[in-house]
C-alpha cells in the first residue's frame, strides 16, 4: 500500500483531511499539556464569558472553561469512535472473511443477518438498544460497534470473493496451507487498504452517532464533556451565549469532514478500483 | 416484472419477521420487571401476580411473540405505561406531522440538490462548480442537530425572519427551518450525484447527436442530459426518505416538532416501553416499505435491474 500513499502530497483531500485528523488526534491525546485547566472546575464568578484571550472559547453557565471542555470532548468522541470502530471492524472482518471464503450456507446465513441489520434504521436501532440497557458510554460504543459490523462484512466478503480466484491463493492451497493461514496470512493482508478506508469513513459516522446520542441524552452522561453533551448543554443559551453550541459543533463538523475527506482520499490512493479507475485485477496485492 | 415483484415480496418476509422480533425483544431484554413499571409505586405481590398473568408475562417466549404478532396484525400496539392510552392512537396523531416534515425536507433537498448539481456541471472546474462542491462536502459532514441550531441562531434569533421552534398549527413559516435542517444532507448528496451523472451523460454519443442537430445547449443539457442523469437521484431520494421517517428524531427534538421522533424520545425518557416499542416498530416498518417501493420503482424505470443477483 506504500506506493499509493506516496501520491498523497498531490491529493488535496488527503492533505486537508489528514491535517484535520492529525490536529484532532494530537489535541485529544495531548490536551492536558495545553494549559487550559480542569474541564470540570466551576467558577460562578466567570460564568458565561464570551471568548477572550484568557478563555479562547468562552465559559459556560457555571464558569467552566469551554476550550478545556471541547478538548476533553475531543478525547471522548475520538475514543468512542475508535473503540466502536475496532469492534465493528473485528466482527465485520471475521464475518466477511468467513462468508467470502467458505460461501454456501454460512455465507447465506451471514448475509441475511447483515440484510436484517441494515433493514433497521441505524439511529433508531441505537436508541432502542440504549433505551433497553440504559444510557452509558460503554453501552454506546458497544452498540455502535456491534451494529456497525454489517457494512464492513459486506465489503470484505465481496473483496474476498474476487481475491479467492487469484493464482496466489490457489498456490497457497496447493502448497498445503491450512485454511486459518490462508485466511489470516494471505487474504487479510490483501484487504488492509479496504480496512483503512472503512476505518476512516466509519470514524466519521461514529463521531456523528456518538454526538447525536449524547445530544439526545443517551450517550455520555454529565459532567463528562463530549461534543454532543456540550451542544446539548449550550442549546438553552443559544440566544445569550451562542459560542456554547457553535464552537463544539464546529469542531465536530471539522473532525467529521476530516475523516470523510481522508477516507475518500485513501480510497482514491490505495484502492483505485473502488474509485472508478479500473486496475488489471481490481485489487492491489 | 411480476416474478421480480413476487421475489421481492418473499424476501420481505424474513426482514419483517426480524424487525418485529427485534422490537418484541426490546421489551423482553430490558433489565427490571416491566410489571413494576405498570403497577407504579403502590403494589403488593398479589397485584403483581395478577398483572403478570393479565399481561401473559409468565408464558414462554415463542408464545408471547406469537401473541405480539397477532395483536400487531389487528393493529393493536398495546397501552402506554404512562398515559394509559393506546399507543396506536398516539402514533396516529404524531406520524402525519413526521410525514409532513419528511415530504417538505425531500422537496427542499431535490430542488436545492438538482439546482446546485446542474449549476456545477454547466462549467466543470469553474469557481461556481468548486464552491458548489465544497458546500456539498460540508453539507455531508455537518451534524444535523448542529446545523439546526445554526439556522435557528441565524434566521430566528439574529435576523428574526422565521420562528425558532414549534408546529404553529401547520403554518408554512414553522416548516421551513426544520425541513431545511432535515433535507440538507440529502441536498448535498443529490448535488454531487447530479453533477457526476450529468457530466457522465454529457459525454455520451446521443448528446453529441443532439448538439449536432443544432439544438439549443440549454435544451441539450436539461432535456437530453438531465433526464438520463436523474436515475441515481431517484435512489438517493428513496433511500433518504425512508430514513427521514425515522431519522427526524434529532430535527424534531431541536425544533420541538410534535412528530413520531419526539414521541419516541419522550417515551425513552420515561421508559414507557410499549410506546418505545410501538414507535420503533412503525418507523422500522415504514423504512422497510419505502425501501421496497424504491427498489420496485428502480426496476420499473430501469429494466436491467430486474435480473437475478442484482
Amino acid at each position: 500500500m506504500g506506493g499509493g500513499l506516496r501520491e498523497g502530497w498531490r491529493h488535496g483531500g488527503f492533505l486537508v483531511g489528514g491535517a484535520l485528523v492529525l490536529a484532532f488526534v494530537v489535541v485529544a491525546a495531548g490536551g492536558q499539556w495545553l494549559g487550559l485547566g480542569d474541564p470540570l472546575a466551576t467558577a460562578p464568578a466567570r460564568a458565561l464569558l464570551p471568548p477572550s484571550a484568557a478563555h479562547p472559547f468562552g465559559t459556560d453557565p457555571v464558569g467552566r472553561d469551554l476550550a478545556a471542555r471541547v478538548v476533553a470532548g475531543a478525547r471522548l468522541s475520538l475514543l468512542v469512535g475508535l473503540l466502536s470502530r475496532l469492534v465493528a471492524l473485528a466482527l465485520g472482518t471475521g464475518a466477511g472473511l468467513l462468508a467470502g471464503y467458505f460461501g454456501g450456507r454460512l455465507d447465506g446465513l451471514l448475509m441475511r443477518l447483515a440484510d436484517m441489520t441494515l433493514a433497521f434504521p441505524a439511529l433508531l436501532l441505537l436508541i432502542a438498544v440504549v433505551a433497553a440497557f440504559g444510557p452509558s458510554l460503554s453501552t454506546l460504543f458497544l452498540a455502535l460497534g456491534v451494529l456497525g459490523w454489517a457494512p464492513v462484512a459486506r465489503v470484505l466478503r465481496s473483496q474476498v470473493l474476487s481475491l479467492r480466484r487469484q493464482d496466489y491463493i490457489d498456490a497457497a492451497i496447493a502448497l498445503g496451507c491450512r485454511r486459518r493461514r490462508i485466511l489470516l496470512r494471505h487474504l487479510l493482508p490483501a484487504c488492509s487498504s479496504t480496512l483503512w478506508v472503512l476505518f476512516s469513513m466509519g470514524m466519521a459516522g461514529a463521531i456523528i452517532a456518538e454526538g447525536s446520542l449524547s445530544f439526545l441524552g443517551l450517550g455520555a452522561q454529565p459532567p463528562q464533556p463530549s461534543w454532543g453533551t456540550l451542544i446539548r448543554d449550550g442549546f438553552g443559551y443559544l440566544r445569550t451565549a451562542p459560542w456554547l453550541t457553535l464552537i463544539p459543533g464546529l469542531c465536530m463538523a471539522l473532525a467529521v469532514l476530516g475523516f470523510n475527506l481522508l477516507g475518500d482520499a485513501l480510497r482514491d490512493l490505495l484502492d483505485p478500483a473502488a474509485g472508478g479507475r479500473p486496475t488489471p485485477d481490481g485489487v492491489e496485492v | 416484472m411480476r416474478r421480480f415483484l413476487l421475489r421481492r415480496l418473499l424476501a420481505l418476509v424474513p426482514v419483517l419477521l426480524g424487525v418485529t422480533f427485534l422490537s418484541f425483544l426490546l421489551l423482553y431484554v430490558v433489565p427490571g420487571d416491566p410489571v413494576q413499571a405498570v403497577a407504579g409505586e403502590r403494589y403488593d405481590e398479589a397485584v403483581l401476580a395478577e398483572l403478570r398473568a393479565e399481561l401473559h408475562l409468565d408464558d414462554p417466549l415463542p408464545l408471547r411473540y406469537g401473541r405480539f404478532l397477532a395483536d400487531l396484525v389487528r393493529g393493536d400496539l398495546g397501552v402506554s405505561y404512562v398515559s394509559r392510552e393506546p399507543v396506536r392512537d398516539a402514533i396516529a396523531t404524531t406520524f402525519p406531522h413526521t410525514l409532513r416534515l419528511a415530504l417538505a425536507a425531500m422537496l427542499i433537498a431535490v430542488l436545492l440538490g438538482v439546482g446546485l448539481g446542474v449549476a456545477a456541471a454547466l462549467k466543470p472546474g469553474s469557481p461556481l462548480d468548486r464552491s458548489a462542491m465544497v458546500l456539498a462536502s460540508a453539507g455531508i459532514s455537518v451534524p444535523v442537530f448542529w446545523l439546526g441550531m445554526v439556522l435557528i441562531y441565524a434566521f430566528s434569533l439574529k435576523l428574526r425572519w422565521l420562528p425558532p421552534s414549534g408546529y404553529g398549527e401547520g403554518s408554512l413559516r414553522h416548516l421551513i427551518l426544520p425541513a431545511l435542517t432535515l433535507g440538507a444532507a440529502s441536498a448535498a448528496l443529490i448535488a454531487r450525484m447530479t453533477r457526476a451523472a450529468l457530466l457522465d451523460a454529457m459525454g455520451q454519443d446521443y448528446i453529441r447527436t443532439a448538439r449536432a442537430k443544432g439544438l439549443h445547449p440549454a435544451r441539450v443539457l436539461l432535456v437530453h442530459g438531465l433526464r438520463n442523469a436523474l436515475l441515481p437521484v431517484v435512489t438517493v431520494v428513496g433511500n433518504d426518505f425512508g430514513s427521514y421517517l425515522s431519522g427526524s428524531v434529532l430535527t424534531e427534538r431541536i425544533f420541538a416538532w410534535p412528530g413520531l421522533g419526539r414521541y419516541t424520545l419522550d417515551a425513552v425518557a420515561k421508559r414507557d416501553l410499549p410506546a418505545i416499542q410501538g414507535a420503533i416498530l412503525v418507523m422500522a416498518l415504514a423504512f422497510v416499505l419505502v425501501n421496497l417501493l424504491v427498489d420496485l420503482s428502480y426496476a420499473w424505470i430501469d429494466p436491467r435491474t430486474r435480473r437475478e443477483g442484482s
